[in-house]
């Protein structure tokens, strides 16, 4: 658990420049990642390497800002409203599986494995020196693993003096992503309050990380996490969804969108995450109003 | 300095450059060049001192005394917003992604043969000591996936290509099927965002992202 506290900490806090790759089912994405803290704050910039030029700026988050995944991530137990205690490890095993290399840096393996079907298996490769995440496999657990997605430094520069133009968007086509959307954890406030809508059913070990009320051409939406997966809920309004059901895939997210009719009103209801798809499916079969 | 009879290539550059620079052929960033090798460079100085005169006695409107354009241009520039803060005003402060849920996708068609093709890897098989091979997922080399056959470009003009989005039920209306992809591709995207901020991987989930549309296009 250590590890991954550290992995946890190294991820955000250190100054550094990279390339990694991201594969799914025989797609391979070539990014460029700076990272850089300054004054406890964070500034990353991500490029695109192939493709459409495209970067994504993620400007002055707050290092100390830690949210309900961090948290559960560092193994720290989670009191929700006195009902609900979650810790990461009650939900996975975690194996070293001994030492390797990655971008020409010792590394560690673990493999993170789900002790139930409701989440899918993990193996990392943390860089031995910083605790930085070098390299990240998720795994479909069963009969067969399926390794759904890879993440995997090719090349890492630590402790690089960075400027502020290296953070700054190059290109025209770039996206300025939400620095703070999700509040910091504060034990002493209570979680956010649902408005109008729940899950009566979750998988257990995740808690609510975020909500957005519905807004102007948004959904209303919630975030859970086990500190390792993350899944969305979004209810629309709007009927998007023309089918009964649709269930649907894209390297390891999967979504699942169903309609629910409510005081002669259809809504659309719509779980995406990095989960089984039929845990997709029974979080949203099971949201309803709140009464 | 000054040589001008055995141009170089680099040489024979900069002359292209400043003759594109009279006919007002330059973009920014070769009029930055090619004013800067002006300022070093007494042959090219010349040159564009050539140039001028040539150009203002063809148009009848030759200057009572000379003078050096370039430099007032370098002020002049010099004086303008700079290429970075051209960029800067791209940033602007907004808390979430400004993705238009009607731009976010490309509905293609016949891409469905892509499913299942992730490798089997036994988790528990993995260790350090066994061969990186045999623990990856091999890309398709031998089946490699067809191109898109096209992409649909709809209401919104320009798309960038990516894959679809895999649907298991089988939506036989077009329309409808690209209404659905986009819904999905939107949700997927906010998504992306929320994993982002809620796990410590940093902003690794943002390669997630399929091909996002250029903005204002």
């Amino acid at each position: 658990m250590a590890l991954l506290s550290k992995m946890a900490d190294a991820n955000r806090e250190l100054n550094y420049r990279g390339i990694f790759t991201y594969e799914f089912g025989g797609v391979l994405k070539t990014v460029r990642v700076a990272h850089r803290v300054r004054d406890g704050l964070e500034y990353e910039k991500l490029t695109y390497l192939d493709g459409p030029e495209r970067e994504i700026i993620r400007q002055g988050r707050q290092l100390s800002c830690r949210r309900v995944g961090d948290m559960l991530l560092r193994g720290i137990d989670l009191q929700f409203n006195d009902l609900q205690s979650t810790r990461l490890e009650d939900h996975y095993n975690l194996f070293i599986k001994g030492q390797s290399r990655v971008a020409g840096r010792e590394v560690t393996e673990v493999h993170v494995v789900p002790k139930d079907a409701h989440r899918y298996g993990y193996a990392m490769s943390i860089d031995r020196e910083t605790g930085l995440l070098m390299r990240s496999m998720l795994v479909a657990m069963g009969e067969k693993n399926r390794v759904l997605e890879r993440f995997q430094f090719v090349d890492l520069e630590l402790g690089v003096m960075l400027v502020d133009e290296d953070l700054m968007p190059t290109v025209e086509d770039h996206m300025v992503a939400a620095a703070d959307s999700a509040p910091c954890f504060d034990p002493t406030r209570a979680p956010p309050t649902l408005r109008q809508w729940r899950a009566s059913w979750l998988p257990p070990g995740f808690v609510l990380a975020g909500y957005q009320p519905k807004e102007e051409g948004r959904a209303e939406s919630m975030v859970y996490s086990d500190g390792l997966a993350v899944f969305s809920i979004f209810i629309d309004a709007v009927e998007e969804v023309p089918l009964a059901e649709i269930e649907a895939s894209r390297g390891a997210t999967i979504a699942y969108a169903t309609r629910k009719g409510v005081d002669n009103r259809d809504f659309t209801i719509c779980v995406v995450g990095e989960i089984p798809s039929s845990v997709a499916k029974q979080v949203a079969l099971s949201v309803a109003p709140l009464q | 300095m000054g040589k001008s009879k055995n141009m170089t290539r680099s040489d024979l550059r900069k002359a292209e450059a400043v003759s594109a620079l009279m006919d007002g052929e330059v973009d920014e960033l070769s009029l930055h060049r090619a004013l800067r090798d002006i300022e070093e460079d007494q042959a090219l100085r010349d040159m564009w001192h050539r140039y001028h005169m040539v150009s203002a006695s063809m148009k009848n409107e030759l200057p009572e005394r000379m003078t050096d354009l370039s430099s007032r241009i370098s002020a002049a520039i010099a004086e303008e917003k700079s290429p970075v803060r051209l960029v800067q005003r791209w940033l602007q402060p907004v808390g979430r992604f400004a993705i238009a849920a009607s731009v976010t996708v490309v509905a293609v068609f016949g891409v469905q043969q892509y499913a299942n093709q992730q490798q089997d890897v036994p988790l528990a098989s993995m260790d350090a000591s066994s061969p990186e091979a045999e623990l990856l997922p091999l890309p398709s080399m031998l089946t490699i996936p067809q191109i898109p056959a096209r992409t649909v470009s709809a209401t919104q003009g320009n798309f960038v290509k990516d894959r679809p989005v895999e649907i298991k039920q089988t939506i036989t209306d077009r329309e409808t099927y690209d209404r659905v992809q986009r819904y999905l591709n939107d949700m997927m995207l906010q998504h992306t965002e929320n994993a982002a901020i809620n796990t410590s991987q940093g902003m690794m989930p943002f390669a997630r992202m399929p091909n996002i549309p250029q903005e204002g296009r």
